[in-house]
């Protein structure tokens, strides 16, 4: 079963002081009273029953500096699992010899245009989903590099253009730049 | 430092092939509870930090934003450009006097303006995104039409008002809700088609994923690449929560709680949490056909809007988009 965190559920740091826990269960608890004006019309009684027990189970452990102490030791090896399953379970969209190429290596701007076909969007759709003209899309699709002037809004349309075809925005813009500043 | 032009209608304004203005949207989703105020003193607190400002009455069928502005009669409506009279919407920007601001009003007797059709909402869509502005403020009406939710969902700076009445409060997570799970539309197709199926198991029926945080976690759970993709877009852009007509010490409270409350649902805590007082001073503003903030420069509720303006556009510096 998931550990429940605690700390985001009162909306505090890991290292809160213990007037910060207080202050922030106060304000958690009020927020999800049966009363409260804030809550309103979002949960039924039986669900705001059901988040104030999480928070008063959140506020008895953190308030109390055993139980905390067993709790953050607990919650910082279920993150590292969750961390080296994530790590497993990343697999951005590759397509073609993408999928080969490593770090260091180009990403050609035909295949960031199959990444976006292969996902059903329209040159237009993209440019409305995205705001970057279309001309400017065909560029970066066809490399046309001469009507790409900056290099670092280059990066950031990429960044766009990834996000966009569940691609990695960081590896994405970054491999295509190389092919920027190989012609540069 | 931005050049200071005489009006947002002069051609040297807007310069070719210069990028999209910013959009920054107003809602609330009931009517009554500050958003004209909000949008025309934001843009004039923005216009006098040397922005080009020029704010857009989309409440239709409800417009009023010029009466906030000075303005008894609007010399131009969008309801010349919806009805095609006239074929750009920058031709309808009215210049505010002595100040970087311009109007495009949204004032009509039309019946038929206040429902727009999709093709002429998506013809607004654009042609905002084409003024010559460095800001675009779009006042909304209330409600939670696909029209106005496009709107919302189209800006770059999304900033709800809430008043502290238990029917404000309702309608503004009805209207959040509506534009969060409309914008989760706007996504690839199998992702989208992921959140279908995820809206209509049953661990929705039975009210276990009683957030959108919750949906978007679980789908997150089976497929890590789409779950990355929605929450991506729950925070693609900025949004505020404004608590306007303060009166007691337990509205600001409301402020802190509704804040949380937007964590727990949404995933996302507003970027900003702004409080406006109740103050006579706007209705005799509007009753004497004044700008509030040129009015009472000094008077708390303007500091905050000018604050607020610099809180936005500082995130905005920083995380490199302004």
């Amino acid at each position: 079963m998931e550990l429940v965190d605690y700390y985001d559920i009162l909306d505090i740091p890991r290292d809160a002081s213990s007037t910060d826990i207080i202050r922030a269960y106060r304000l958690a608890i009020s927020t999800y009273d049966t009363n409260s004006q804030a809550s309103y019309s979002m949960f039924d009684d039986e669900q705001l029953q059901e988040i104030r027990k999480d928070i008063e189970e959140a506020f008895r452990t953190l308030n109390h500096s055993e139980k905390r102490k067993v709790y953050d030791s607990l919650l910082k090896t279920a993150e590292n699992r969750a961390t080296d399953q994530r790590d497993k379970n990343v697999h951005y969209l590759n397509f073609g010899d993408e999928s080969k190429k490593s770090s260091g290596q180009i990403i050609t701007g035909e295949q960031l245009k199959s990444m976006r076909k292969s996902r059903g969007i329209t040159l237009a759709a993209m440019a409305q989903r995205i705001n970057i003209d279309i001309r400017t899309l065909q560029a970066i699709e066809e490399e046309d590099l001469n009507q790409l002037s900056d290099l670092n809004q280059l990066r950031e349309m990429l960044q766009r253009y990834a996000s966009e075809v569940g691609g990695d925005p960081l590896s994405i813009s970054q491999e295509y730049s190389l092919l920027y500043n190989q012609q540069v | 430092m931005l050049p200071m032009v005489a009006s947002p209608t002069d051609s040297t304004s807007a310069k070719p092939g210069q990028s999209r203005p910013e959009i920054w949207a107003i809602a609330s989703g009931k009517g009554g509870v500050g958003k004209s105020f909000i949008a025309s003193n934001l843009g004039l607190a923005l216009a006098q930090s040397g922005k080009r400002v020029i704010a857009v009455d989309l409440d239709l069928g409800g417009a009023n934003l010029h009466t906030h502005l000075g303005i008894t009669r609007p010399k131009h409506s969008l309801s010349h450009f919806i009805h095609g009279k006239q074929p750009e919407l920058s031709q309808l920007i009215e210049s505010l006097p002595d100040t970087n601001m311009g109007i495009i009003s949204g004032a009509s007797d039309h019946l038929e303006v206040a429902n727009l059709k999709h093709f002429q909402k998506q013809k607004i869509m654009r042609h905002l995104q084409k003024l010559p502005a460095d800001i675009v403020i779009l006042d909304l009406g209330a409600g939670t039409t696909y029209n106005t939710l496009d709107f919302f969902n189209l800006a770059d700076q999304c900033i709800m008002s809430v008043i502290p009445e238990p029917t404000s409060i309702e309608n503004s997570h009805r209207f959040l809700k509506c534009a969060m799970y409309r914008k989760l539309r706007d996504v690839p197709n199998d992702t989208k088609q992921l959140v279908k199926e995820m809206l209509t198991s049953p661990a929705i029926e039975s009210g276990k994923l009683n957030t959108l945080r919750k949906i978007i976690s679980s789908i997150h759970s089976k497929a890590p690449t789409h779950g990355k993709i929605l929450q991506a877009k729950v925070a693609s852009s900025g949004l505020h929560l404004i608590v306007n007509q303060v009166r007691e010490p337990s509205d600001f409270q409301l402020g802190y709680s509704m804040a949380l409350l937007w964590k727990h649902f949404y995933g996302k805590k507003p970027d900003s949490l702004s409080f406006i007082n109740h103050d006579d001073s706007i209705i005799k503003s509007l009753c004497e056909h004044k700008k509030y903030l040129l009015a009472h420069p000094h008077s708390r509720n303007s500091v905050q809007l000018k604050h607020l303006v610099r809180v936005i556009t500082g995130q905005q510096r920083e995380h490199g988009t302004g």
